[in-house]
């Protein structure tokens, strides 16, 4: 049987992962909201963002929060470039096409890194405590840098709910989201908040990049399931829902961890996309969905 | 001539076409014995096969799947797992495939087809990265990461496919049948329902078509085809392994159609023939095979929707129409 | 039978968002007659087809058709129970050629599957053959025999619209549903698609038109609905109509006169 402590411990574990799940997710539902466009590149982002950190720290040795700022900001920047020279141009296109095209871009993102920083697994250290022992919080350890992904993911939310609802870009982003000519006849510049949502989009992938890497290491290929466990936890939340998004993405991290500790560890990525289908085939709409999902 | 005529015209210029391409592809072998070339070509008459599925999907239902290298597992592995650990028939162990793979897409496809397009893309990839874990882990029935080796050739009426030469011609009698019955579906009423689906779910529906059924039989259908692909895939190789089978490899499928044509006939085999050929002659340069197929997807994507397929007939026609001014 | 209440529609409600496109409308069709819903633009009258056809579900409201309940419906089964529908911005197969987008509108009144098909059985030879003389059948009933093999992409809008009648005519209904049939045509088109109203009645079709010119309607029309802002104002014969107050009103500015009829 388990004890009081082990199951203590996956919850524990399971929140920290399910932020970087929750994060994901955010970035998928802001390019939905948007475009209605289904971002397979989302993934990418989140490894773009750790690999370049890696690359920049471990390769041109700068320091660590120089490298991860840079990083970011690069992998923002590309989600600028992806949209304004794959995705504006696509704006009259079917919805498949859309989607070809991101699968595309993520097969690019993916293969380009393999050329130029090799098919290993590359990392840098936590922010901070590197080899210092872990904290306990009730008879369970938590990493020093799992407490930073925590700290952090509540930031972002927090700085993401006010943005939303204070900020000019913000409320413009959610007329945008809701009735886009009506925002327009408004004087929002559509094409703007388009390119504003993939921006933010791939910051909070890099974000999320930046925070696992100590923990999960990462590679040129852990951007497909990453990405995919994202689009999970967005689904179970309920799509395009921001606080869905967070909410499914910790329930995410939990039945993963939970499942891999009382289970098997061997089958730990199949829980997240068995639970992707029951979803899918119970309640599409996820806990808080509101989205119009079926054909109408 | 009058619109009517024309059209048979085209019909007929297809069979010929087809009758063509399938005598030289019979004689073939007899001309380039070289069993290095008749190695690629079993491979790209496997690869067609599935790519004609998908196509299929793509093309007239107008959805995607991203788990396609899956079905070819599936396929794969209940033959290797049927005649080798059971020692059965190998034409049961595909007829098993076959019902094994309808199963799973029909449990696939019937939540996901009611929703929108994105959802049957995830889904799928969900699938296929679901099937990719137990392809391994289930070491008693798939053998693991090792795969299953020692794959009895297809016999047929004592006659053994079990050299480069005699798997060629069965692949590629399979391939002509199983592609004249696609044509056939995409001529009949069924055909001119899928074509309709694609143009205006809306408008099909108020005509009476049950655009979900419709769906979800492309879908099952398509599913079946890489599955009887992976079967035969299975008995040539006669060694198969987990990684053949990957979310990689599903891309690939997808980049095959695109590259072809989506719901061009000729699609299929030019793309088939190009993604199987292109990647053995680029050999040396293996690590930027991945970036290659993301680019031809994009761009393909984004200038030439109809793919190569599309860019020839465009040439034909311009050809044909200054040859007769 | 003649007379009858073909299609029963009553406290049809339909909302976006805040808005009320629909907002309580009742009325019946009778079998064989051909009934017309006016009112201004935004007065919820696709709405209303959208509803009948099954592509939207009411907020409340019931709708009868033959005594049989439509809400919750999906289109093709309202289709296979005999009533079609015509689309405003008219939604042809544009890759596929005038025959084949009649043909299309066989589909539910011919049986064949999947098998037949592919393996081309005796049976697959008749069926096509009787959808395609079906189909050039309706094809030269709407004068468009000559364009047969043409796609319909490259037909001028007259024509498309005249092809979007013949393929809802396919399905075999009892009852159509017009949308705007007579939007952006010219003199010449106008005739045209009045006579083929028309003709579509002697073949005891019901048809429930949606329409803006006042020609067309008056012309055509037993009966006619008035709707304004979702809300039913007046419903009467063309007559009735054309004195009562609150519609002039409702158009009054909108530069349409009633008093200018033939």
């Amino acid at each position: 049987m388990v004890s009081k402590a082990q199951l203590l411990q996956f919850i524990v574990s399971g929140i920290m992962v399910g932020s970087i799940y929750a994060i994901i997710a955010i970035g998928f539902n802001m390019i939905f909201n948007a475009t209605e466009v289904i971002n397979f590149a989302q993934g990418e982002f989140v490894m773009l963002g750790g690999m370049t950190t890696a690359a920049l720290y471990q390769i041109f040795h700068l320091p660590l929060w120089l490298s991860c700022v840079l990083s970011i900001l690069l992998v923002t920047l590309l989600g600028i470039v992806f949209e304004r020279l794959a995705i504006h141009p696509m704006r009259h296109f079917s919805v498949l096409n859309a989607i070809i095209i991101t699968i595309g871009a993520s097969t690019i993102m993916r293969g380009g890194t393999m050329i130029t920083l090799g098919r290993d697994n590359m990392s840098f250290p936590p922010y901070t405590g590197s080899g210092d022992k872990p904290f306990m919080i009730l008879g369970s350890s938590i990493p020093q840098q799992g407490v930073w992904i925590i700290l952090v993911t509540l930031l972002l939310v927090f700085g993401l709910s006010l943005f939303y609802k204070r900020s000019i870009q913000g409320i413009a982003m959610r007329s945008t989201a809701c009735n886009k000519t009506a925002a327009e006849l408004m004087g929002v510049n559509a094409k703007w908040v388009v390119t504003l949502s993939f921006a933010m989009s791939a910051a909070s992938g890099a974000i999320a990049g930046a925070l696992v890497t100590p923990i999960t290491l990462t590679a040129y290929n852990v951007g497909l399931i990453l990405g995919l466990k994202g689009f999970c936890a967005a689904i179970l939340g309920g799509f395009g829902n921001f606080w869905g998004a967070i909410c499914g993405g910790v329930l995410l991290g939990l039945l993963e961890s939970l499942g891999a500790g009382l289970i098997s560890s061997g089958y730990k990525d199949a829980i997240a996309f068995l639970v992707l289908l029951i979803v899918l085939f119970l309640r599409p709409t996820g806990l808080f969905g509101t989205v119009k999902i079926r054909e109408e | 001539m009058s619109e009517k005529d024309s059209v048979q015209k085209k019909i007929k210029n297809r069979n010929l076409g087809f009758a063509t391409f399938f005598g030289i592809m019979m004689l073939w072998p007899i001309l380039y014995p070289n069993p290095y070339y008749l190695n690629v070509m079993v491979f790209t008459g496997i690869n067609t096969l599935v790519a004609t599925g998908l196509n299929l999907l793509f093309g007239y239902a107008g959805q995607i799947s991203m788990g396609h290298a899956t079905f070819l597992g599936i396929g794969a592995y209940c033959s290797a797992f049927l005649t080798v650990k059971l020692g059965w028939n190998p034409w049961l162990g595909l007829l098993i495939g076959i019902l094994v793979t309808t199963l799973f897409s029909f449990l696939i496809g019937l939540p996901s087809l009611k929703l929108r397009g994105y959802y049957l893309a995830m889904a799928t990839l969900a699938f296929g990265i679901i099937m990719e874990t137990f392809f391994i882990e289930l070491k008693s029935i798939t053998g693991g990461p090792d795969g299953i080796g020692g794959i009895p050739a297809l016999s047929l009426f004592g006659f053994k496919f079990h050299t480069d030469l005699r798997y060629y011609y069965l692949v590629w009698v399979i391939v002509a049948f199983l592609s004249l019955l696609v044509i056939n579906l995409v001529n009949s009423k069924a055909g001119r329902g899928m074509r309709a689906l694609h143009e205006s779910e809306l408008a099909a529906e108020v005509l009476g078509i049950n655009t979900f059924r419709y769906k979800l039989m492309i879908f099952i259908f398509s599913a079946i085809y890489a599955s009887i692909g992976g079967s035969l895939f299975a008995h040539y190789i006669t060694h198969i392994t987990p990684d053949s089978f990957s979310v990689m490899h599903s891309i690939l499928i997808v980049v095959m159609v695109v590259i072809g044509g989506m719901g061009k006939i000729w699609g299929p085999l030019l793309g088939a023939g190009i993604m199987t050929v292109l990647p053995e002659a680029l050999r040396a340069f293996e690590v930027y095979h991945e970036i290659a197929y993301g680019l031809i997807l994009v761009l393909i994507m984004m200038y030439f929707t109809d793919g190569i397929a599309g860019a020839l007939s465009f040439i034909f026609k311009k050809i044909s129409l200054s040859v007769k001014s | 039978m003649e007379g009858d209440v073909l299609l029963k529609v009553s406290g049809l409600k339909k909302a976006f968002g805040g808005v009320m496109a629909v907002a309580g409308v009742s009325f019946n069709v009778a079998h064989g007659q051909i009934k017309s819903i006016i009112g201004p633009n935004g007065a919820g009258k696709t709405t209303i087809f959208n509803l009948i056809s099954g592509a939207l579900s009411p907020l409340s409201g019931e709708v009868y058709f033959q005594n049989q309940d439509l809400i919750g419906l999906s289109p093709h089964q309202i289709c296979a129970m005999g009533i079609s529908r015509t689309f405003q911005n008219v939604i042809l197969f544009k890759r596929m050629t005038v025959l084949e987008n009649v043909m299309v509108g066989r589909h539910s009144r011919v049986s064949s599957n999947f098998i037949s098909s592919i393996v081309r059985l005796p049976s697959f030879k008749n069926t096509e053959k009787a959808i395609m003389d079906k189909a050039l059948d309706l094809t030269a009933m709407v004068g468009l025999e000559k364009k047969a093999f043409e796609m319909a992409q490259n037909l001028p809008l007259g024509e498309q619209k005249l092809l979007e009648i013949a393929r809802s005519l396919a399905t075999d209904p009892k009852l159509i549903l017009l949308d705007e049939p007579a939007g952006g045509l010219n003199t010449a088109e106008l005739e045209t698609i009045i006579r083929l109203i028309k003709k579509i009645r002697e073949k005891g079709i019901t048809i429930l038109l949606v329409e803006h010119n006042m020609r067309v309607i008056m012309d055509v029309s037993d009966e006619i609905v008035v709707l304004n802002f979702g809300e039913q104002i007046a419903s009467g014969t063309p007559e009735e109509i054309k004195r009562n107050e609150r519609v002039i009103q409702a158009y009054l500015g909108k530069g349409v006169s009633f008093a200018r009829s033939k």
